[in-house]
């Protein structure tokens, strides 16, 4: 245990607890979203879901645990690292100027300048979030709507909760947003995940230029298709 | 050609520091930087102004000495070059050249454009060395080194030690710098034996002189003189990482550092 505690007070250390906790967060925004869509398969198919994941009990909440460790740790890291860095210059140029020429990169730079703030905004989202779909603080209407069942149990009607929430304009138009804030923090947080653990050869290099908008195209789409395709109706049109 | 100049002047290493407006005239374009440099201090000394500070020593690009961040951009806009093979051609007629020391915490302004890199060394004295006996030269090719492995490891020595990686980055980062000692000796076989101990302390060392973290926006590798690759940061953070999980006594106690 000491041995993490110290790594966590070095640079490199710090960087690979927010890359392995960065992993362990994005692969959970990729199962996240691969069981939302399933919306698109149905009311029965979706609330099945759900219904699946309350009753795996203490596996679902090991899964939680690990995924608030993994969310503090994040967090804690990357304001530590953060507070580093802006100490590191405590005189700041008059003039600033990219030394890079390469588009791409000056993008990613952009991206990784704002790492701190696209952070703070996800968190507030997640925060937002929980209170909404998982906790029903927010949008108590939507959260009570039950299915009944052909044998006449009743179960959570996640699918209608959805279709209602997202059928206001403001709701839906908030996920979408912080989505777009995710996708930034990714545009940057994916790739570098590889170069903090050292994957660094030719291949690595080249597949990760491939994969990195690949993975952050299906999370910001996948992720704004739900809201704007019920917000527009096209989706869930009659209701439920 | 005529250059209208903003450059920083700073008594000491306390005092407070200004941008400072410098008309030029009569600068050729055959002139190297530092020699435009030259030229405006005659003309300071001439009216009995205090010429202004700037490190230099080899003029030729291989010492690491020189330094400056022209118009936002170490070593100025061109690429692969130190500020003293930085010619005036490069400018134009006219021009307004904003000139600023290296800015980092690790690196204290003493006076106008020279800073204080001696944090640097003491990254390479934390590790950057191999442990060998002395006496007898070893004979020459008595250990085989594979060629790949060679050229890599030079590569990465190529690192004039100038600091312009640490200037460059948004974070003020020394880890292109720290990356590149450690990753010329870890290509090499006399690198081997205290490999592991060299990146926990070199690292350490990095931290305590108060250097930022990389975020990988490889600004330093663009600014590079040398064009040193950030490859040598992600092999460092691999070898930290391995060394960091497999070293018997790391997390025991701070040893080196603090």
């Amino acid at each position: 245990m000491s041995r993490f505690v110290r790594m966590f007070h070095t640079s490199i250390g710090c960087k690979q607890i927010m890359a392995v906790t960065g992993v362990v967060l994005v692969l959970f925004v990729i199962g996240h979203l691969a069981g939302n869509l399933l919306i698109y398969a149905g009311q029965d198919a979706l609330n099945q879901y759900a219904q699946n994941l309350q009753s795996m009990g203490p596996l679902l909440w090991l899964a939680r645990l690990v995924l608030l460790a993994a969310f503090v740790l994040h967090i804690v890291a990357g304001v530590r690292l953060s507070k580093l860095n802006h100490q590191a210059r405590d005189v700041r140029y008059q003039v600033n100027a990219f030394s890079q020429t390469d588009p791409l990169r000056k993008a990613r730079v952009t991206a990784a300048m704002y790492m701190l703030q696209t952070g703070l905004v996800i968190l507030a989202f997640v925060i937002y979030h929980l209170l909404h779909f998982t906790l029903g603080f927010i949008g108590r209407e939507g959260y009570q709507l039950m299915q009944t069942l052909p044998d006449g149990t009743e179960r959570h009607d996640v699918y209608g909760m959805v279709i209602f929430g997202f059928r206001q304009s403001a709701v839906a138009l908030s996920y979408v947003v912080a989505m777009l804030f995710l996708g930034a923090h990714l545009v940057h947080g994916f790739g570098s995940m590889f170069q903090t653990f050292g994957a660094h050869n030719p291949v690595v290099v080249s597949l990760v230029k491939v994969i990195t908008p690949i993975a952050v195209a299906f999370i910001v789409i996948g992720n704004c298709a739900i809201p704007l395709s019920i917000l527009l109706g096209l989706y869930g049109g009659g209701g439920s | 050609m005529n250059l209208t100049l903003y450059i920083w002047r700073q008594r000491d290493r306390n005092a407070r520091g200004q941008m400072v407006k410098y008309h030029l005239s009569d600068v050729s374009p055959d002139m190297s930087f530092l020699e435009m440099l030259d030229l405006l201090n005659q003309k300071l000394y001439e009216s009995g102004e205090e010429p202004i500070a700037f490190d230099h020593d080899c003029r030729e690009g291989i010492c690491g000495m020189c330094s400056l961040v022209i118009n936002g951009q170490p070593h100025g806009p061109q690429a692969a070059t130190t500020t003293c093979q930085l010619h005036m051609r490069k400018f134009k007629d006219g021009d307004t050249i904003y000139i600023e020391p290296f800015r980092a915490r690790a690196f204290p302004v003493i006076r106008d454009l020279v800073v204080d890199r001696s944090a640097l060394d003491r990254i390479i004295q934390a590790g950057g060395f191999i442990s060998a006996p002395t006496g007898s030269a070893v004979d020459a090719n008595s250990i085989p080194v594979p060629r790949d492995e060679a050229e890599t490891a030079m590569d990465a020595a190529e690192c004039i030690g100038c600091g312009a990686c640490v200037a460059a980055c948004k974070n003020a980062s020394a880890m292109l710098f720290t990356a590149a000692k450690i990753g010329h000796l870890k290509h090499l076989p006399q690198g081997q034996p205290e490999r592991r101990r060299r990146v926990l302390s070199m690292v350490e060392q990095m931290d305590a002189e108060g250097f930022g973290n990389c975020t990988n926006y490889y600004e330093c590798e663009a600014a590079c003189p040398k064009e040193i690759s950030v490859k040598f940061i992600a092999e460092m953070n691999r070898d930290y990482l391995k060394a960091a999980l497999t070293d018997p006594n790391y997390g025991e106690k701070k040893s080196s550092s603090k």
